[in-house]
């Protein structure tokens, strides 16, 4: 009789728990929008914990920007860009305390995109509060997004995304390369990119840039009222939590369509020196950054590879001597890894630089299976400034 | 009735968790070491600590090795008596595949991975005092019954422990260091309440055997 009642608990339990080990695989392999966003977060976690000396966080303005493998390379800090497409206000300010909870940095940097739009329309898009939410593992953190912000019938979907994402198995064929990428991913136990992705394309617009323009401009425009509040909350956090912050601004291709968040950069540049942080308005400096509107650049918004490379340059001196950021020894394995990440990094600068110098585009160079395959025939030397 | 296989396959399996303590306590010393003591042991600037490092290691490594084959061995010994040490097999060897993925892999697979060797860990000790008990119950042996359930009770209740830590270890990465030793003692814990049980499952059988 005990040993009956005892295996059927065992049986059941067992079917169960097979139910429970199922659903977690296929939700975090097969049924997930598995994307570049979803490899950059993962990516993070799988950092081992306070081995970061700065962490990344914004919009695609920042993991198109800065490359922390020359950032190592050169200057010899570790980093990791907690970055996803048009990431809202909340998703930076999460971001921000998830980097303190699992890495608690030397530094945290803000790249300002997510406060800068003309009205907060992004904060509401479900589209990219999902791209970043979904990926972020569960944590009092996420749950504190999740009961502020999301609707009760829509919150579990963000604590098991395969309610959401079930119906996804039908475009399976088409997902295969990111569903390997992020198997692969993690199986290896740390990424290659550290989350810097690019295009390799040179931008030729037919507006004309205010690149030169804008060196001067110091005139200012109210930023929108929420996203204010909560930039605020996140200063606030910030001093509480003695996390040292600092502010910047990509570089960008502006155009008289986007040249109100030029003056809007100012204006929040002045509230957060207010509040005893820094902000660098590298948007206004591209031209003495040495960015070249006319072969730096695969979008207005985005620098390609070349850009980036100088921008990483000017942004890692700047966080090192004029930050001050005090850097960590790495052990031996970690030193190793990130020897890796030079070599990939410089690897698929080269892959981009071919295509480009042959007339030709690519989208989403990036920390994928396809990408990372094809970066093996390029060297990993280091790419030296022209 | 006797079981002479059980008896000698149940001694293999006791031997087993001896080595298997031996691996735990020398897994569980390393760490306290290596994260409470010295967090900056190389080969340069402390050859000797290295060394004594990578010896525990090492050892923790051989003894689980010998401790795995000696539980294959004695389960499929005592199997041939009591069908329910056949599970056993299996689930040792989940547990083995499990550690060996856990080695080489991170992230998400990594933590499914050592759910799995949580999980399975806690299967091959409730089948294997299930298997104890129903000799027990074969032989009219009381005591050993009620022992037994006591005893597979506390076993439940304590790798299930250790199966809620791993969940939080997997949510809240900043405690992992110390939830780990935790972890390695209520494990320890666990073994030992399951050896002593085991220890008495041989003796019963032994006593059969001798003839007393």
């Amino acid at each position: 009789m005990f040993q009956q009642k005892v295996k059927r608990t065992v049986k059941v339990s067992i079917f169960l728990l097979t139910v429970m080990v199922a659903c977690l695989v296929l939700q975090h392999y097969l049924l997930r929008n598995t994307d570049h966003n979803s490899l950059r977060v993962d990516g993070f976690y799988q950092e081992q914990r306070d081995s970061l000396d700065v962490v990344f966080i914004g919009a695609s303005d920042i993991y198109t920007s800065f490359m922390p493998g020359r950032a190592y390379e050169q200057y010899g800090f570790t980093s990791y860009l907690l970055a996803s497409e048009s990431i809202t206000s909340d998703g930076v300010k999460t971001a921000v305390k998830e980097a303190v909870r699992t890495q608690h940095p030397g530094m945290i940097v803000v790249e300002a995109n997510a406060f800068l739009y003309g009205d907060n329309d992004n904060d509401s898009n479900q589209a990219h509060i999902h791209k970043f939410f979904d990926n972020l593992p569960l944590s009092a953190n996420k749950l504190d997004f999740i009961t502020k912000n999301v609707p009760v019938d829509e919150r579990w979907e963000y604590v098991f995304p395969l309610i959401k994402y079930h119906s996804l198995w039908a475009e399976l064929p088409e997902r295969v390369n990111m569903m390997a990428s992020n198997f692969t991913l993690d199986v290896r136990g740390y990424n290659y990119l550290k989350g810097f992705r690019t295009t390799a394309k040179v931008f030729k617009s037919d507006k004309p840039s205010y690149n030169n323009k804008i060196v001067d401009e110091h005139g200012q425009l109210d930023l929108d009222s929420k996203l204010q509040e909560q930039l605020m909350d996140l200063l606030d956090y910030c001093k509480q939590n003695n996390v040292n912050i600092v502010f910047v601004r990509a570089p960008h291709f502006v155009t008289d369509e986007t040249y109100d968040r030029v003056k809007r950069s100012n204006k929040m540049a002045s509230i957060v020196n207010e509040q005893g942080f820094s902000y660098y308005t590298f948007e206004n400096d591209a031209v003495n950054i040495g960015i070249d509107e006319k072969r730096d650049f695969y979008n207005e918004d985005h620098m390609n590879v070349y850009g980036a490379l100088k921008f990483t340059d000017y942004l890692a001196e700047k966080i090192l001597y004029r930050e001050e950021l005090k850097v960590d020894k790495l052990t031996e394995e970690q030193q190793e890894n990130w020897n890796q990440v030079v070599t990939s990094t410089n690897q698929l600068y080269r892959y981009c630089d071919d295509i480009m110098t042959n007339g030709k585009e690519t989208t989403g160079a990036q920390e994928d299976f396809m990408t990372l395959t094809a970066l093996d025939k390029y060297s990993g030397a280091t790419i030296e400034t022209k | 009735m006797k079981y002479p296989k059980a008896y000698s396959g149940i001694k293999k399996v006791f031997a087993s968790e001896i080595l298997n303590i031996i691996s735990t306590v020398i897994v569980f010393l390393t760490s306290v070491f290596s994260v409470y003591v010295r967090d900056d042991v190389t080969f340069e600037n402390d050859p000797a600590g290295f060394f004594a490092l990578l010896g525990l290691t090492g050892g923790s490594v051989l003894f689980a090795l010998i401790a795995f084959i000696l539980q294959l061995v004695g389960f499929n010994q005592a199997r041939k008596e009591e069908r329910l040490f056949k599970k056993c097999i299996y689930f040792v060897i989940i547990c083995a595949v499990c550690t060996v993925a856990m080695m080489f892999t991170g992230g998400m697979f990594n933590k499914i991975c050592a759910g799995i060797d949580e999980v399975s860990t806690l299967l091959v000790n409730v089948y294997l005092i299930m298997g104890i008990y129903t000799l027990a119950e074969n032989l009219e042996n009381p005591s050993m019954q009620k022992r037994g359930k006591v005893v597979l009770l506390i076993v439940t209740i304590l790798f299930g422990s250790a199966l809620a830590l791993q969940i939080v270890m997997a949510f809240m990465p900043e405690f992992a260091e110390n939830l780990n030793v935790v972890n390695a003692i209520i494990e320890f814990v666990g073994y030992i309440i399951c050896l002593v049980y085991v220890g008495m499952g041989v003796r019963m059988l032994s006593k059969l055997k001798h003839g007393r």
